[in-house]
């Protein structure tokens, strides 16, 4: 057996860095939706960070904001995000739509917004960034 | 002043923070798809969340939703006979002639769902006054144009004022020859009266092509569709010609994604099939507790430049009889072999359309083999064939999917080396690909048995005996060479004067040449070998006999089903039927027709 003979089922890690606290100006790259390997589905937005306020993150560096749907707030969290992405009044946020806008043709690629990170405390006393999203003026 | 008076006065004098940007007012799904145009695949999480939200509620929807109505009623109209009558004349428009008249001339364009025997044909000639037309085109059936010429024009002259110098009579099908293509152009007319409109129901034929850039390129024209059957079995099938009768008062979405929502909810599916998506906004169309067909209906109908009729206009009673002609063991080992194998002869079939033809060419007792020239049989090219078409329907059985679902898409697939077709597609299309520009043989009709002809002359004997008259319809060549030798007169393609001036008792007529448009109401009896699987063309075979001008007290339709495949070819009508009736109202002569032997 070759050294790469399992390349095929080999999974491949994206290597996801998360928003961490600060304040920013992105440019969505892409949202998806999946299954982890846990089989908890979730909802990830790509971004890029055009203007940052944490030194970790600098302009041009790659980050993602990913909501995994085994939690109540879930759902809400991205209603809210796609309510502001999509200038969409939140109880017209269909499953379709986010359908569409996690499908092949990504059609908020390329989108601006403003979010500010902070971190807080869990109920359970753990960590976790938590992040407001802001429209902003779409011309980079 | 008060502190919160000011306060108020200086909130008041301050210019007004600009209004935020319009909200859709639409799901982020529909906003989405406006917006970017998008297109999801079919087999999408996206695609089938959209299927089960249903039809979009879009601008498009809530331009159709406020269109206005009105029902029809013949008391709110004038009858406009004096207005296109000679002065001498006596002659009277019916009801619907003067309401069509009437819309057609506040709407600059009708869209006439007229059943048949209505009257369209003189409709359609005063069409051009109602309009203040100057340059007219009258599009025909090329069958009827004949008639057209040398009977009615001449009939109706005589009472009517009909606008003869302006008039432009136009068959469909020179619409479609090749020397022809600019004949609009040169005759610029300035009104397009399409009668028998479904005629040019297909958006890809040449003609339809043809005529959407004339109307693109002089929008100004204006446009009237008379047909007894507007639809098959999907609103697609009118939704152009609406458009263009009433332009941005057309009830159908001009859009085509957004067309194709509304035909996926409303169109015939096939048994044991539901809609391909959920009615959605459409409920807004129904009252509580109306079907979404019925919504749907009353929409159009009511919509101002749609006339359409409910009732038919023929008092004559209507029977419909279901026949059995008697099928030798000859042909019932066919048909068996042909559904157990898909062969027939040395010949194998690729797909369930074919596959009904052949069961429906056995049925009348024969089928189609080859002749190869000088004798011999070109193996090669025949084993390739059948080997391709029998890979295509394994394939077709067991892989099939969406954008792989018929011969063409699957050959266009192997012809591109798409290695998931496998090898062995890939392998028989490449045999095949070698051979298939051999020119095919000509085919000639195997007679297994003779019976159905026979039977057709039985049929006529007792017709004649019992001192009545009648038409046998059938529709493949095999059965118009072999009908002859039963002494019969037979009718074909290119032979309308003599059908027409015929006053034999009993005739043979094609249902492809002559079951449109004809008047034949002086024949009372019918017998249709092969009953047609489409509601509307059975709908027009009917219509030739059962029609105004019918002086017979019944009109009775035998309906030869021998065999499982013409019963299902039955049943289908009837479906299509239903789904004629349920969107457009007109009753359906298969649904209201008395049935015998069912």
């Amino acid at each position: 057996m070759g050294m790469f003979a399992t390349i095929k089922e080999a999974k491949v890690s994206q290597g996801s860095v998360y928003l961490k606290p600060g304040v920013y100006k992105t440019k969505i790259n892409a949202c998806k939706s999946g299954k982890t390997r846990a089989g908890i589905g979730f909802f990830v937005v790509e971004l890029e960070a055009i203007e940052s306020s944490n030194p970790d993150l600098p302009p041009g560096s790659a980050c993602s904001w990913m909501v995994t749907l085994d939690k109540e707030p879930a759902l809400g969290n991205i209603k809210s995000f796609l309510s502001i992405a999509t200038d969409t009044p939140e109880e017209q946020i269909d499953e379709a739509g986010v359908e569409l806008v996690c499908s092949a043709a990504n059609p908020l690629k390329g989108t601006l917004l403003k979010c500010s990170a902070i971190n807080i405390k869990t109920k359970a006393g753990k960590d976790f960034t938590k992040c407001n999203w802001q429209a902003t003026d779409q011309s980079a | 002043m008060s502190l919160a008076e000011k306060l108020r006065a200086k909130l008041a004098a301050a210019p007004k923070a600009p209004e935020p940007p319009a909200r859709s007012g639409r799901d982020l799904s529909t906003a989405l798809i406006e917006k970017h145009g998008l297109e999801p695949h079919p087999l999408s999480r996206a695609s089938k969340a959209l299927a089960e939200a249903g039809v979009s509620k879009t601008f498009e929807f809530d331009r159709i939703l406020a269109l206005p109505r009105r029902t029809i009623d013949p008391k709110n109209y004038t009858d406009l006979t004096e207005k296109f009558r000679k002065p001498w004349s006596t002659a009277k428009l019916r009801p619907f002639q003067s309401i069509a008249l009437a819309e057609m001339a506040r709407c600059g364009g009708l869209f006439g769902a007229l059943g048949v025997g209505i009257g369209k044909t003189l409709l359609s000639l005063l069409a051009g006054d109602a309009l203040k037309a100057k340059r007219i085109v009258l599009l025909v059936p090329p069958e009827v144009r004949d008639q057209l010429i040398n009977i009615d024009i001449p009939a109706y002259s005589k009472d009517w004022n009909l606008p003869l110098d302006r008039l432009h009579i136009v068959a469909y099908s020179e619409l479609s020859l090749a020397h022809k293509a600019d004949i609009l152009e040169r005759l610029k007319p300035d009104l397009i009266i399409a009668d028998e409109a479904h005629k040019i129901s297909r958006p890809a034929s040449a003609r339809v092509k043809r005529l959407r850039r004339y109307m693109k390129d002089n929008p100004a024209t204006q446009f009237v569709a008379l047909s007894g059957t507007m639809t098959k079995r999907s609103i697609k099938d009118f939704a152009q010609l609406i458009e263009w009768a009433l332009r941005k008062g057309s009830p159908l979405p001009i859009g085509y994604r957004e067309l194709t929502e509304w035909s996926d909810a409303y169109d015939v599916v096939p048994a044991g099939f539901e809609a391909k998506r959920a009615a959605g906004a459409l409920i807004l169309f129904c009252n509580e507790g109306e079907s979404l067909r019925s919504g749907f209906r009353r929409r159009l109908v009511e919509t101002p430049g749609v006339v359409a009729t409910v009732e038919s206009a023929v008092g004559t009673s209507l029977y419909l009889r279901r026949v059995t002609p008697d099928v030798p063991p000859e042909v019932k080992l066919a048909l068996a072999k042909l559904r157990s194998t898909w062969a027939v002869g040395d010949d194998e079939i690729e797909d369930a359309m074919r596959l009904a033809t052949v069961a429906r060419q056995l049925a009348c007792g024969f089928y189609y083999e080859w002749i190869w020239p000088q004798g011999v049989v070109d193996m090669e090219w025949l084993e390739a064939r059948n080997n391709w078409n029998r890979c295509v329907r394994q394939f077709l059985a067991r892989r099939a999917r969406a954008g792989l679902d018929s011969p063409l898409l699957v050959f266009n697939a192997c012809a591109r080396g798409e290695r998931a077709m496998g090898p062995e597609m890939l392998g028989a299309w490449e045999v095949w690909n070698s051979v298939r520009d051999r020119p095919e043989p000509e085919t000639s009709p195997v007679w297994l048995s003779k019976y159905l002809v026979n039977y057709a002359e039985k049929w006529a004997t007792e017709i004649i005996t019992r001192g009545e008259t009648g038409i046998v319809w059938y529709e493949h060549k095999a059965i118009e060479r072999a009908l002859p030798a039963t002494g019969m007169s037979v009718f074909g393609g290119g032979m309308d004067t003599e059908l027409l001036s015929c006053d034999l008792p009993v005739v043979c007529a094609s249902a492809f040449a002559h079951g449109t448009g004809k008047n034949l109401q002086r024949y009372s009896n019918n017998l249709i070998l092969s009953p047609p699987a489409s509601g509307a063309r059975c709908e027009q075979i009917v219509g030739r006999t059962h029609r105004p001008g019918q002086e017979a007290d019944e009109v009775h339709v035998d309906f030869c089903l021998q065999t499982s495949e013409n019963e299902a070819a039955f049943a289908s009508a009837l479906k299509d039927a239903a789904y004629i009736e349920e969107t457009q109202g007109q009753k359906q002569k298969l649904l209201y027709g008395q049935r015998i032997g069912w």
